[in-house]
């Protein structure tokens, strides 16, 4: 397992990405962070900072300076970012001035934090550099990929705190990166071990929020070097959802965040981060041309390319669900969101190019695509010009469905299983047919949004088509529940209720009945991730676990904004700690 | 073997009631020797080749060698002296015999032969006739053409008499008789004929009758006996009281004599092709071979007419015109015809079968002419209709599709409609097809004139832009299906190409008369073939792999409904307004 982490240490591209474990690695060996990593510069060279006893020695405070990969010439002396530099401003500026009050006094370790190794060529220099400077009070520290590593396996991994098999189910995920069904497999089993333990204490919590991040960037490193992300983003999604299952039940203190809750920040960072890797390589580039989405899936049939493309619209329509979270959030505390604002509107732009450029879209083939089509409406909604690329794809959506339904093409069922689904549809075969279109939230949901955008031709459309040759379909919209909350993280067991719709009449009317089940049943409202602001989880729990998109979400006003948390909600960072 | 040892055999197998199968045998080894053989014997009185064979049946329904045994007996029939009332009874048994009517007309042919060697034979056979009609009516045509060759003249009476004969049998064969009379080239054939043949169509009422008069008087007509005139006149007449057989026999002359008619009978005949059963297989190649030599020059024009005819009004498919398909093929004028006046029309029926007509498919894709005076006074719409059309029908088909739009883009005035055709090529069809079709198009941008080639340069360049979109510098793994959707996909593709091949198997024609072997390695089959006499001979067949290819369109891939709903749309739209 130390191989492999330290294979995982040494592949870590950039500085923040090291950064992104060593705070909890530390935090997991006992020290006491009091600086964090800030994006952009250095504090006067310290990444991290901490203060606390390790490996038994005395309390000591450590300043950490951090650098990817190996320690080479150039990286000693070259550019602002050089360590050489670093280590002087700390000398210099940050010991002197910086160093927190409560701290002045106690002897300093002064950390070169690398992922890999020091290059042989650099060493003589290196401890010339140090010797000259070394005093009583400061000594230099190498925490090379060797030391990190085997920190990290004693702080997270070790036999107590994770069985031999649920290491063995993690090292097979990684093993198996670049068949991320079976990656994903593997790490669902190590990720229901770290549930199932015992979670009673806080700090059991902490731990396996601690550990499920770690495992989640590992799994992120070896998939991007296999050139395959696919099973680091459903890993790292899974990863938050049972995240947020530990964390949940952490009462705040006064003021201060509980520990496993920034635990859970740092686990939804590397998810965003991960999210964003996988749209950065796999969507955003393509969505420009027409078809190159489709075509890069180079799938052996259409269902291929159909299945993969309404995940890809899911993917990229909750990132830019995310990102217009960060944005209220920022405006909420009193920031300029326009920064943040500007990159949901690049995610809308880029659904709607996905859009357009793949029709393959206008046609689903699963009922349950109607949650990717759900989410992608949510998040085109938010735009002004939002309503009427809405109104054009949803009519598009009918006129295909209903075209290939009549013409016994690829209309949409209700099977899931890609055996069967390749062998849909069945030609001609009427008794087939009404088998396999018995119920559907599809139409509903296509209905609400068009009802949502007054498009009252494409709901009457839809009517007329249930009316004609549907009418054996069950209409129906699905409601979180009161046992929503103990399953909605973990799939444990099915949950919430559906709606049965008899008719989908005129849109108000349709709208109306669709809301007042949402007051009636005020179940998404108490949903922990509702009440504690981090709405887009639930969306993405139902994303990932194929759940339609709960229309409750949105507000009642006729905006349909997404709703706000009902008492206040975490921000993404820069609480403090409760100690927890 | 000798002579003397074939004798011998046949002499031996005559005693022992053998005498079919024994020859037969021989047959196989040297057949002059045991025909020779066997007339010789029977002249001799050594053997009786006609009491061997009267007893001839078919041992089962899959017994082939029955037709081969009787093919023996027709070609020794007319050499052989043997009393007449005998001969009759064997080639009856012959040609009745409850299955093996197949060819059934060569036996009686053979006893033509024999009548008409010696004079004696034919008179000596119409009195049996006369005398047990219901008997040996089958043999009367026969005998009586027989006869003409030594007497036209009391033939003729002797036909026209038993015309009125009150057996319908009888008087069928009379008729017949006079499609093959032996009449002489210079000497016309007397007015009665005809007035005999009218009064007969007035007064027959038994369809099998009137058929035979319906033969009699167009084959009287094809040899110069009888004026156009009359025969149209007696012809309406049979065709007006006739029922099925009888316009199954004036349809058996349009297709095998299409090129003896006069246009005006032909009319007549087609006229009657409204009557048929087109469920009638036999009748309908009758009716394709006309049509077939029609196309080919006779008339094409009334070809064309009746080909649409034939699919609009009496729902024949295409595929059961492969010899009308045939002659339009072989006629790229008449390709550009119908091509463009199909397309232009838009009719589902005639489009549909289009590919057909033409003999395209995936393998055999091929730029098609198109004819510019189908397209006069041709409004802007109605080209783009019919270039829509040709995307629609021909799709699977690409080369064929781009070269009709490559055609009509030719064929166009004004830069807009050129614009819409250029851009249904590049969205249609070169889209789809970035192989054969994509090369097609750039081979026609070449040698084109202006504005056409501006137009197709400017899709290719569309297309260019749409492929250069689709090119990526890395594969994008994390979108391709993965490995468990590749097997399971495989595993489907698998089990539908079993189907297919099962499918295919049942229906090979060529598999139901050979043995099917399944090697399991090499590259070469090796055998063994034993003949009747001597070694065993060595015989070796190489094998060779046989594989066809063709470019899947990539919105199948890609957008699979888009596409579908594309096709119908170009299909079933209707012209505007």
């Amino acid at each position: 397992m130390k191989r492999l982490i330290e294979a995982y240490l040494a592949s870590l591209r950039e500085r923040g990405e090291l950064d992104a474990i060593l705070p909890d690695l530390l935090s997991q060996l006992g020290l006491n962070v009091y600086s964090r990593p800030m994006r952009g510069s250095r504090q006067y060279g310290v990444d991290i900072a901490a203060s606390g006893e390790l490996d038994g020695e005395a309390e000591r405070i450590y300043l950490l300076t951090v650098k990817s990969g190996d320690l080479t010439r150039q990286g000693w002396n070259t550019g602002p970012q050089a360590v050489r530099q670093s280590l002087d401003e700390i000398l210099e500026v940050y010991i002197p001035t910086h160093l927190p009050a409560e701290h002045r006094g106690k002897p300093i370790s002064i950390c070169i934090c690398i992922g890999g190794e020091v290059h042989q060529s650099l060493r003589l220099e290196l401890s010339a550099y140090e010797a000259k400077r070394a005093t009583d009070a400061i000594r230099f520290e190498e925490w090379n990929g060797g030391k990190i590593s085997a920190w990290i396996e004693g702080s997270f991994l070790r036999e107590d705190m994770l069985p031999a098999g649920q290491r063995g189910s993690l090292r097979k995920a990684m093993a198996m990166v670049d068949e991320p069904d079976t990656a994903y497999r593997h790490f669902r089993v190590f990720a229901q071990g770290l549930l199932t333990g015992d979670l009673a204490r806080p700090h059991a919590r902490v731990t396996a929020v601690r550990q499920l991040h770690l495992a989640t960037w590992m799994l992120f490193a070896w998939a991007r070097d296999a050139e395959n992300l696919d099973a680091a983003y459903r890993s790292a999604e899974l990863s938050v959802l049972y995240g947020w299952d530990v964390c949940k039940g952490a009462v705040p203190g006064e003021g201060k965040t509980p520990v496993v809750e920034v635990a859970f920040v740092e686990l939804l960072q590397t998810y965003l981060v991960v999210c964003e890797a996988y749209l950065q390589e796999n969507a955003l580039p393509h969505v420009q041309a027409l078809h190159a989405t489709s075509q890069a899936v180079r799938g052996n049939t259409a269902l291929d390319v159909n299945l993969r493309l309404f995940d890809v619209l899911g993917r990229l329509a909750l990132a830019g669900l995310w990102s217009y979270w960060i944005t209220k959030r920022i405006e909420d505390a009193g920031g300029d969101p326009n920064i943040p604002m500007k990159a949901t509107e690049e995610y809308i732009a880029a659904v709607q190019s996905l859009i357009r450029n793949n029709p393959i879209l206008h046609s689903p083939v699963s009922d349950d695509q109607a949650t990717d089509i759900g989410i992608a409406a949510c998040l085109l909604q938010i735009d002004d010009g939002g309503a009427d690329f809405l109104r054009w794809w949803m009519r598009e959506i009918v006129v295909r469905t209903s075209f290939s339904f009549r013409t016994h093409g690829m209309y949409p069922c209700i099977l899931r299983s890609y055996g069967e689904l390749l062998r849909h549809p069945k030609s001609g075969d009427d008794e087939y047919r009404k088998r396999v279109t018995a119920g559907s939230v599809l139409y509903p949901m296509v209905a609400f949004w068009a009802a949502q955008v007054a498009d009252i031709e494409t709901v009457s459309r839809i009517e007329a088509f249930r009316a004609e040759l549907l009418q054996h379909c069950s209409f129906q919209l699905w409601y979180p529940g009161a046992d929503s909350e103990q399953h909605l993280y973990t799939n444990g067991d099915s949950h919430g209720g559906v709606l049965h719709l008899s008719e989908i009449q005129a849109s108000d009317s349709f709208l109306r009945e669709v809301r007042r089940e949402c007051g009636e049943a005020s179940f998404t409202r108490q949903l922990s991730a509702v009440r504690r602001g981090w709405l887009p989880l639930v969306i993405a729990a139902c994303r990932h676990y194929r759940l339609p998109f709960p229309l409750c979400l949105l507000d009642d006003d006729q905006d349909g904004n997404l709703a706000e948390a009902a008492d206040g909600g975490a921000p993404m960072t820069g609480r403090e700690a409760s100690g927890e | 073997m000798d002579i003397a040892d074939t004798m011998t055999k046949l002499r031996v197998a005559w005693k022992a009631g053998a005498l079919p199968d024994v020859a037969h045998e021989l047959c196989r080894a040297d057949r002059s020797d045991v025909t020779a053989t066997l007339i010789d014997l029977h002249n001799k009185g050594e053997i009786d080749v006609v009491t061997a064979f009267a007893n001839l049946q078919r041992a089962s329904s899959n017994d082939t060698d029955f037709f081969l045994k009787r093919h023996l007996f027709e070609q020794v029939l007319q050499m052989l002296d043997s009393p007449v009332r005998a001969v009759m009874d064997c080639v009856l048994n012959l040609y009745q015999d409850p299955g093996a009517n197949r060819a059934a007309g060569i036996v009686v042919r053979s006893f033509r032969l024999y009548c008409e060697k010696v004079q004696q034979r034919s008179d000596d056979a119409l009195r049996v006739v006369e005398n047990t009609p219901d008997t040996y009516a089958p043999l009367l045509s026969s005998i009586l053409v027989a006869r003409s060759h030594w007497d036209p003249a009391s033939s003729l009476d002797a036909a026209m008499r038993l015309g009125g004969h009150p057996a319908s049998s009888i008087r069928q064969g009379a008729f017949l008789a006079l499609c093959d009379l032996a009449w002489p080239a210079d000497v016309p054939l007397p007015p009665s004929v005809a007035s005999y043949c009218e009064l007969a169509a007035d007064v027959e009422s038994d369809d099998a009758v009137l058929a035979c008069i319906a033969s009699a008087i167009l084959t009287l007509y094809r040899r110069a006996l009888l004026d156009e005139q009359a025969t149209l006149q007696t012809l309406t007449r049979v065709l007006a009281r006739g029922q099925s057989l009888t316009v199954r026999a004036s349809i058996e002359t349009f297709g095998l004599y299409t090129k003896d008619l006069s246009r005006q009978i032909r009319s007549l005949l087609i006229q009657q092709i409204g009557r048929i059963d087109t469920e009638d297989l036999s009748t309908l190649d009758l009716i394709d071979f006309g049509l077939e030599h029609m196309l080919k020059g006779v008339d094409k024009a009334g070809g064309l007419r009746l080909l649409d005819d034939l699919v609009l009004a009496r729902n024949v498919d295409i595929e059961r015109l492969d010899g009308a398909a045939r002659a339009v093929q072989a006629d790229p004028a008449l390709v550009g015809v119908v091509v463009v006046r199909w397309l232009r029309g838009g009719n589902r029926q005639l489009c549909s079968g289009l590919s057909t007509l033409l003999g395209l498919s995936a393998t055999r894709d091929r730029p098609l002419s198109i004819d510019s005076t189908e397209l006069d006074n041709a409004t802007d719409d109605e080209v783009l209709f019919a270039a829509r059309k040709a995307v629609g029908y021909l799709f699977y088909t690409p080369v064929a599709a781009a070269s009709v739009v490559i055609g009509l883009v030719h064929l166009s005035a004004g830069d807009a409609l050129r614009g819409r055709l250029g851009r249904l090529l590049t969205e249609g069809l070169l889209r789809n097809y970035l192989g054969k079709c994509r090369d097609y198009v750039m081979a026609e941008e070449t040698s084109a004139a202006e504005p056409a080639r501006s137009v197709l340069a400017r899709a290719l360049q569309a297309t260019t832009s749409y492929v250069d979109g689709l090119s990526f510098k890395t594969v994008l793994l994390a979108l391709q299906p993965s490995e468990a959707h590749r097997e399971a996909y495989a595993r489907h593709f698998s089990n539908q190409m079993e189907d297919a091949l099962r499918t295919a198997r049942e229906k090979s024609f060529l598999l139901q008369f050979v043995s099917h072997q399944v090697l399991l390695h090499g590259n070469r089959a090796i055998a063994y073939v034993h003949a009747n006499d001597g070694p065993a001979q060595r015989t070796e067949f190489p094998l060779s792999s046989h594989s066809v290819s063709f470019e899947r369109p990539r919105q199948e891939i890609l957008d699979p409904v888009g596409l579908d709903y594309m096709l119908r749309v170009f299909k079933y739209e209707g012209h505007a307004g």
